[in-house]
């Protein structure tokens, strides 16, 4: 593009400029030969004028001006001393008188036209370049034809030699503009080779290939542009890239949590059928099928309100704070009597907006969570209240806590930081996953805090009531 | 790599795809401009031409048209006594002297009022010159005794080239250049046309009339304008700045011829001073000689 680009523009600058060229060296040849024509008829018509008035003085003494032609000729040879100027005078087609004329002329100037019109014409002879003028006298003269000639080959060399200096220069200045065009061009399509080879690499599958931005033009402009939309594409590729990763992940969680189950009834089932089992062993053999099997209902039903969550509208209502966790501590009663929990409840602000049903499951899932990780006597502050401008509930445990590691990915389904402890507890590792869906559709946040040994504290920041 | 090799290749051939433009184009135009031009050299233009005026306005050249009340003198006609008047014969293709003394005669008469009744007429035959390509009758006029007039007159044509009065003024006038007439000659400008068109200087319509310098002869200060036809002649006509008086009439003959001899001259006088000073020029202002004789070929 660059090269045709180049070739395009050049050849119609050469166009151009040696069309101007052209036209000048014609035009001013065209002014010498003119000039050079004027000269000679000027000087022609004065000639044959006072030629006309000797011929009548000579005659008027009663002189035959034939033999006076020589002596009435020779005081205009003289007109130009500088030796261009040739004069010749025919009667018919026979030589009178000729002065320094040593060139045989074309037919055509020996016999002008006999209405007293002059014939004007530019002539090649011997290297030299005349001007002919060519004219029969006035009547009663008519017979003679007075022939001028001028030569006109200073002028025309002095034209040739304009000519071939105005071509010189051209050439000159074609090569250094074409020299010029050449680095112009380079300087314009270098950003456009940037972007080629920038978005080779882009496409090769490295995002963070940029195009160096300076300056404050179009193309810095455009630049930066290109980079903007390398950096979309980047942010969205990682984007595509790490939810293809937790899918897979999901996946490979799912697969691993189906196993488990499906083995152990199948393990069980297999161990009815070939051995020869006592009433007791077949009872608890099959109290270990329904209960793997009952894990496997709870995570379908898990993963069946993970994907309503994600699908449907949830109720929007404002929720009475202290309702809301009177009806959470009654559904967990018994695990907070069981396990001797000192749970208190904190309510500084009336409502918050959101669906009951969903934000009563989130905090019984939330309170359940700090009630596991809380050994026998733990203590467990629920506390609702307005930090910084934001309704937000806390719940704080003293219980075992977690590493860093483990809190960033609390909340991915099927993740386990204790690989036996939701087996144990007869969850399927989804809990905090709901969780983290529940606050989103609420347009709220979750946010973790933890060390082990030291306890965990959730806050559920609510960012629109 | 392979990139870059296609690149530089390409790169190579372009400069040689544009050097092959440029020579082609520069040398394409070049020939377009021969073609345009050798047209030139074939076309014959027709110029359509009348010489009418000159055919009728040639009165000077014609002596047998007599001025107005004009009646022959009865002056006698000798020879200028110079050797070099002695010394060139006029030929046979010439008009005897008494022929062009009469031509003369009659210019004093019209121009200036003379009646040579018994006055001399001094003649003498001048070959042609450089710088008057032609022959001619030389006449000094003698009024009782006293040389007062001169002409010349074409020895083949009788055309008259020029008159001449020579006065000396019978007091003291000042001869020096005048610096407001130099500015403002519009009234001799005028003077000058007036007479011009009276006695027919330049045998046809004027063109311009223009102040050419100031001089003096004897004691008498003149002043010349130069009188232009519209159809090219041109003629020098001389007054004296002391009475407004016609001193002179350069004819068209010998003006035209003299005016491009000067400049034929003053042309070479450059060349020379270019050659000399090419030739041998001076390392101190002081060292060259201020005047230097040029010998013109």
């Amino acid at each position: 593009m660059k090269y045709r680009t180049f070739l395009t523009t050049l050849v119609l600058f050469l166009f151009s400029f040696n069309l101007g060229i052209f036209i000048i060296s014609v035009a001013s040849f065209k002014d010498t030969v003119h000039r050079a024509e004027e000269r000679s008829l000027g000087e022609h018509y004065f000639i044959t004028s006072a030629l006309i008035k000797d011929f009548r003085a000579v005659e008027s003494r009663g002189v035959h001006i034939e033999g006076s032609l020589a002596s009435l000729l020779q005081p205009y040879s003289y007109l130009s001393g500088d030796q261009k100027v040739k004069l010749a005078l025919y009667k018919g087609e026979q030589l009178a008188y000729s002065n320094r004329l040593e060139m045989v002329l074309p037919s055509r100037f020996l016999e002008p036209p006999k209405d007293g019109n002059r014939l004007v014409a530019m002539q090649k002879t011997g290297g030299h370049s005349y001007v002919i003028v060519s004219g029969k006298l006035p009547a009663p003269y008519d017979s003679y034809t007075m022939v001028y000639l001028y030569d006109a080959t200073d002028a025309i060399t002095a034209w040739k030699h304009m000519k071939n200096v105005l071509f010189f220069a051209g050439f000159i200045l074609s090569c250094l503009l074409a020299l010029g065009l050449m680095l112009l061009l380079n300087r314009i399509f270098k950003p456009l080779s940037q972007i080629s080879q920038t978005s080779r690499n882009i496409a090769a599958g490295a995002y963070e290939t940029r195009l160096p931005v300076s300056g404050r033009d179009e193309l810095s402009e455009m630049a930066q542009s290109f980079n903007h939309m390398a950096y979309e594409i980047q942010r969205q590729m990682t984007e595509l890239i790490d939810a293809a990763d937790k899918k897979q992940q999901f996946i490979d969680n799912f697969a691993h949590e189906l196993r488990t189950p499906l083995t152990a009834i199948y393990g069980y089932a297999e161990y009815m059928q070939k051995a020869a089992l006592t009433e007791d062993e077949r009872l608890s053999a099959i109290s270990y099928i329904m209960s793997e099997s009952r894990r496997m209902q709870t995570m379908s039903y898990q993963l069946l309100e993970l994907a309503n969550l994600k699908n449907d509208e949830i109720g929007w209502e404002a929720q009475n704070v202290t309702g809301l966790f009177r009806s959470v501590q009654q559904t967990l009663h018994s695990k907070i009597t069981e396990k001797d929990i000192q749970i208190e409840f904190i309510c500084e602000i009336d409502a918050v907006w959101g669906d009951a049903c969903l934000l009563q499951s989130l905090f019984v899932n939330l309170i359940d969570n700090a009630i596991k990780a809380c050994s026998t006597g733990g203590h467990i502050v629920v506390r609702a209240a307005i930090e910084a401008g934001k309704k937000t509930v806390y719940i704080q445990d003293n219980g075992k806590g977690m590493s860093a590691e483990i809190l960033r990915h609390i909340t991915e389904p099927f993740y386990r930081g204790e690989k036996s402890r939701n087996r144990r507890d007869g969850g399927a590792g989804l809990g905090l996953a709901i969780c983290q869906q529940i606050v989103l559709r609420h347009r709220a946040e979750l946010a973790f805090t933890s060390h082990p040994g030291e306890g965990t504290t959730v806050k559920v920041i609510f960012t629109t009531s | 790599m392979k990139t870059n090799r296609s690149e530089r290749k390409k790169f190579k051939k372009t400069i040689l795809a544009a050097t092959a433009v440029i020579g082609a184009s520069t040398l394409l135009f070049q020939g377009f401009t021969q073609a345009a031009t050798a047209t030139e050299f074939k076309k014959t233009n027709t110029i359509p031409t009348s010489y009418s005026n000159y055919a009728a306005g040639s009165s000077q050249a014609v002596p047998n048209s007599l001025p107005k009340g004009y009646q022959k003198a009865n002056y006698k006609i000798g020879a200028i006594d110079l050797e070099y008047y002695r010394n060139q014969k006029p030929t046979s293709k010439d008009m005897p002297k008494e022929e062009a003394a009469e031509i003369g005669a009659r210019a004093l008469w019209e121009v200036f009022g003379l009646n040579l009744e018994g006055q001399v007429i001094e003649m003498g035959y001048e070959q042609p010159a450089e710088s008057l390509p032609r022959s001619r009758w030389y006449a000094d006029v003698l009024v009782n005794g006293k040389r007062s007039y001169s002409f010349s007159v074409d020895s083949v044509t009788g055309e008259l080239f020029d008159i001449v009065h020579g006065r000396t003024l019978d007091k003291k006038v000042s001869v020096a250049f005048d610096p407001a007439l130099d500015k403002n000659p519009q009234e001799y400008v005028a003077l000058a046309k007036k007479l011009a068109e009276k006695y027919n200087v330049v045998h046809g319509p004027i063109k311009s009339v223009a102040y050419n310098g100031q001089g003096y002869s004897d004691n008498d200060p003149t002043i010349s304008l130069d009188i232009k036809g519209e159809d090219g002649e041109i003629a020098l006509m001389t007054f004296s700045r002391y009475d407004k008086a016609l001193l002179g009439i350069g004819y068209n003959g010998s003006y035209k011829p003299s005016l491009e001899f000067s400049e034929r001259l003053m042309k070479r006088v450059e060349e020379k001073a270019k050659k000399l000073e090419k030739s041998a020029p001076p390392t101190n202002e002081n060292e060259g000689s201020f005047l230097r004789v040029l010998d013109l070929d």
